[in-house]
């Protein structure tokens, strides 16, 4: 193995050593050895692994749940008797936005990806989750964020206005200090890592299923996955832009919820909640998997209705989009409007009936295996139905109107997301912890964590229906003992430190099962889908031969052949990509190895993040040392470069199809190309995902401004319609740059370096020109960003095109300077052709933004 | 492209109609003019109608080799095509669901 070590020395050992049905000692070692984190201390930080990743991920967001439970038995107990005088009022009001920000953006949502992240390659038979590096990126961003905003806190600064943070309230004039910019700054943080996440498991699962894992065999929680991932992709970028928006009002002086400017609060409100609505549904979709894989396996038989489970999914997704406004029944909207918004909210029942259905009709005819993660399962049905149900009241506007703001709501949510989502999840930590850790978690502990946890629940939040239903606000710090609400909140407060106890057997079992657990095999419970078919835990590669999936409960199934995937590179990073519907062999791309720059990138994010709560230049000095640092990762390193140029097979050219051969038979894939163009690279996948977040960032964007133009009636608020010579000569040299691009992108397609080069450096020239037009365009604008709102969305949408084409030039400059300098083979043309595709994008997203700007004021609609 | 009209475009419509409709209501108050919501209401609904049409003609055309609900390769297009149906029926639903209230409720209140 010695000559491994060194690729420099022997790239051919490390290229001709293939996978395959029965590995030696040798290629098991060899696998091992590759896909192994580095040790040391450098080591753990350029780990790129997406088991370590996610473990890391998992513990990191269970760690915000545990503070943020402390802050809510905190509040407990202030609330415990009248009168109660143990917190004032300003910490109350911390603890309540911590605690709701906490749990939602850096434990709920992220918790969910982050066991999609650990399950997800194992359960579809990958190696690995698409591109590693962004991967581990994306948790160093995610674990900053969050230590920023508890930082904060801890040092007297933490935000005070909700986790919604409304405006007025989190605005300039109502909250001083810094909290609300640390509050704004750390959603941009955690929804930057929940987005690459989302594009990372959707091209996993699209991209890098087990040959034969057509889409209807993929497991359900893979699909509960995908649909939510798609969810993030157009649901954050509301939340990122309401946040933005917000931090500018507050740190240079844009009027965007500023009504005497033209602004409006309901903006907020309606951004937040376009997020917010469906931030319930990212958290309860992906649980809605966990359900489905814990009673397919301890109900011993498939789970009943599968076409009817996957279309629920997806019905559930797209309608989580169309509820928004009953979040907003107490505001001035329309009574038809909410109409709209209450018949959703009712209809969505139907989806989530069909599902709870299905398991019911699967637990009814299925063999029951009484076990810890089927318990939390069961609870799941009576706790989310009462959450429901009242879900169902509250979408009713008279009712909602009633109990708006008070205690009814919290009861509400809470049964909702604790039973939606944390029972499920306590349920998956059980039913998964054999597979992650190698150990069974105590069966007696679980009992015991899961009865303390079911009776503390409904001991806390079923009486909060009562004190809603008495007329409890939300969100007071303290009542008086004649409103007579003293019993049933001592009753609650009871009942959360019962669950702080279960937490807490939770966690000792953990510590202890992980030590003097008994050995788990690789197939503890019996579970019909791949993960269950590689060792407990797994080893760093996760499968020594991919396996190939001929049902849908391959381990339910008596084996068939082609037994599995043979001729991947044991000892590169070489993995399978298949067909996105019917997971056909594609490609056999080569991995990045593990790297510290995601680490120092999301070093240099980070500074640039909170620099820019203190100061607007941060924009510029901030941004420079993250532009450099992301150079200095994507730079191909000849190391890596020469063992991607021995296992290269060009498309069409040299590379052939996979074939099956052998005794046993396996799917023999060396001759696969080891790229594709087009849809066929996991890079497109990448590109199409950034493509729609940003085409969603545009679309809201343009949205705020027809809604400000709507709520006032001297639009554009008495300023004169822009000059049109800038802008439309900006447009006229971006469709010219098309014309290089389309050549620079078709001549990488044939392989043609130089042509690539030569007509990329044109588009780049084309870009420039266009940039500094850009400057002159904003230099003669009719109105400043702080004059008003119109000024403030003007400025908005030219800054965001701007910033996006900064980023497209920089993009093609490096892409420029390797083409004509760096290692570059061919593969790497490929980022060539998918960089001129988001050319396309940046150019044709300018068109609607330059008639929003500069020929809506003309209309006189 | 009839799986994926029914699957995708279907209920992308019908969110839009729901969103044209909620900002058309302050027009049509200043106009008393109704016509434009309905009009957006009449044609989510038409479409996601005769785009369940397509999809399930496309089941009923590729179902024959493996149902819909079989788990072999063969039966991914029926699998997609009877979603597709579904799916758009449903958003049909939701669209008349929320027709409704328009022929009712006034846009001024």
């Amino acid at each position: 193995m010695s000559t491994l070590r060194d690729p420099l020395l022997d790239v051919s050992a490390r290229t001709s050593l293939k996978d395959g049905a029965e590995p030696g000692e040798d290629v098991r070692a060899a696998l091992s050895e590759t896909w192994s984190d580095p040790p040391g201390i450098v080591g753990r930080l350029s780990a790129v692994n997406h088991k370590t990743i996610a473990t890391r991920f998992i513990a990191t967001t269970f760690f915000f749940f545990l503070l943020a439970g402390v802050f809510a038995l905190m509040m407990r107990t202030q609330l415990a008797r009248p009168d109660g005088r143990l917190i004032g009022p300003e910490l109350y009001d911390q603890l309540f936005t911590m605690h709701g920000t906490a749990m939602m953006f850096l434990f709920a949502v992220p918790v969910m990806q982050a066991v999609a992240g650990w399950t997800i390659p194992l359960m579809i038979g990958a190696r690995s989750v698409a591109f590693p590096r962004m991967n581990a990126y994306a948790y160093w961003v995610f674990l900053f964020g969050g230590l920023t905003l508890f930082t904060a806190f801890a040092l007297g600064s933490g935000p005070r206005s909700g986790w919604f943070s409304y405006v007025p309230l989190s605005g300039p004039n109502y909250a001083p200090g810094k909290g609300s910019d640390i509050w704004a700054q750390m959603i941009t943080f955690t929804e930057l890592s929940a987005l690459l996440e989302a594009i990372i498991l959707i091209t996993t699962i699209l991209k890098m299923r087990a040959p034969g894992m057509s889409l209807n065999r993929l497991p359900l929680f893979a699909w509960a996955t995908l649909v939510t991932q798609f969810m993030v992709i157009f649901a954050m970028p509301a939340i990122m832009l309401a946040s933005t928006a917000l931090i500018l009002d507050r740190e240079v002086g844009t009027q965007f919820y500023n009504p005497a400017q033209g602004g409006d609060v309901l903006l907020w409100q309606h951004l937040f909640w376009f997020f917010g609505h469906p931030e319930v549904y990212l958290i309860f979709i992906p649980a809605l998997g966990f359900m489905s894989s814990i009673i397919e396996t301890f109900s011993r038989r498939p789970v009943f209705g599968y076409t009817a489970m996957v279309l629920s999914l997806i019905s559930t997704a797209f309608l989580a989009f169309g509820l928004w406004v009953h979040h907003m029944f107490a505001t001035t909207v329309p009574e038809l409007g909410k109409s709209f918004f209450t018949t959703a909210s009712v209809l969505i029942a139907v989806p989530s009936g069909v599902q709870i259905y299905c398991w019911l009709a699967t637990l009814l005819t299925g063999r029951l295996h009484l076990r810890v993660p089927l318990y939390f399962v069961l609870a799941f049905f009576f706790v989310l139905v009462l959450g429901g149900m009242t879900g169902i009241m509250l979408g009713s506007v008279p009712l909602d109107l009633q109990v708006h703001d008070t205690y009814f709501v919290v009861a509400h949510l809470h049964y909702v997301l604790i039973g939606g989502a944390v029972f499920p999840l306590f349920g998956v930590f059980y039913y998964w912890f054999p597979k992650v850790t190698g150990r069974m978690l105590d069966e007696r502990l679980g009992l015991w964590h899961f009865w303390l946890f079911f009776v503390g629940f409904n001991l806390t939040f079923f009486p909060m229906h009562l004190l809603g239903l008495h007329g409890m606000p939300r969100r007071v710090w303290t009542y008086p003992q004649a409103m007579g609400w003293g019993p049933m909140n001592f009753c609650a407060t009871v009942g959360a430190y019962v669950l702080a106890a279960s937490v807490l057997a939770f966690l000792f079992n953990v510590w202890r099962s992980r030590r003097h657990g008994s050995v788990a095999p690789s197939d503890p419970w019996g579970g019909a889908t791949l993960e269950w078919r590689t060792a407990s835990p797994p080893p760093p590669h996760n499968f020594d031969a991919l396996p190939i999936v001929h049902g849908r409960t391959p381990g339910w199934e008596l084996p068939q052949e082609p037994v599995c995937v043979a001729g991947l590179a044991a000892g590169a990073r070489e993995v399978l990509t298949t067909s996105a519907l019917d997971a056909l062999p594609e490609t056999r791309p080569l991995f990045p190895q593990p790297s510290i720059w995601p680490f120092i990138s999301a070093i240099a994010t980070t500074v640039f993040f909170i620099g820019s709560i203190y100061t607007p230049t941060a924009v510029w000095w901030g941004t420079v040392p993250v532009a450099v640092v992301m150079i200095a990762w994507f730079w191909p390193t000849r190391r890596e470069n020469r063992i991607a140029t021995a296992l290269e097979r060009w498309p069409g050219r040299d590379a052939g199809d996979a074939r099956v051969a052998g005794k046993p038979a396996v799917l023999d894939v060396r001759n696969l190309p080891s790229f594709g163009f087009g849809h066929h690279s996991l890079m497109w996948w990448a590109t199409a995902g950034l493509m729609l977040i940003e085409g969603t960032v545009f679309a809201i964007a343009i949205g705020m401004y027809f809604y400000l133009r709507n709520v006032n009636a001297a639009w554009p608020l008495n300023a004169p319609p822009p000059g049109l010579l800038w802008g439309s000569l900006n447009t006229v040299v971006l469709i010219a740059s098309l014309v290089p691009n389309e050549i620079a992108r078709r001549a990488a397609q044939r392989g043609e370096r130089e042509g690539a080069r030569l007509w990329l450096a044109v588009c780049l020239v084309f870009g420039l020109a266009f940039l500094v037009l850009r400057g002159f365009e904003f230099t003669t604008l009719n109105v400043m960003w702080y004059a008003n709102a119109y000024g403030s969305i003007v400025w908005l949408l030219l800054g965001l095109h701007t910033t996006h084409l900064i980023t497209d030039a920089v993009d093609t400059a490096v892409l420029v300077v390797l083409l004509f300098t760096g290692p570059f083979e061919g593969k790497r043309l490929v980022d060539t052709s998918e960089n001129a595709i988001y050319w396309y994008f940046v150019v044709l997203s300018w068109l609607p933004i330059y008639a929003v700007i500069y020929l809506v004021p003309r209309l006189r609609l | 492209m009839r799986t994926w009209l029914g699957l995708l475009a279907a209920p992308v419509l019908v969110l839009g109609a729901q969103s044209t409709d909620y900002a058309l209501i302050q027009r049509s108050c200043a106009t008393g003019n109704d016509l434009p919501l309905h009009l957006v209401s009449a044609g989510a609904l038409l479409f996601s109608l005769a785009v369940a049409w397509l999809a399930w003609r496309r089941w009923r055309a590729v179902a024959h080799a493996h149902d819909a609900s079989y788990a072999c390769g063969d039966a991914r297009p029926a699998f997609f095509a009877s979603m597709a149906a579904i799916v758009a029926v449903f958003c049909a639903l939701v669209q008349l669901m929320m027709w409704f209230p328009q022929w009712w409720l006034p846009a001024c209140r």
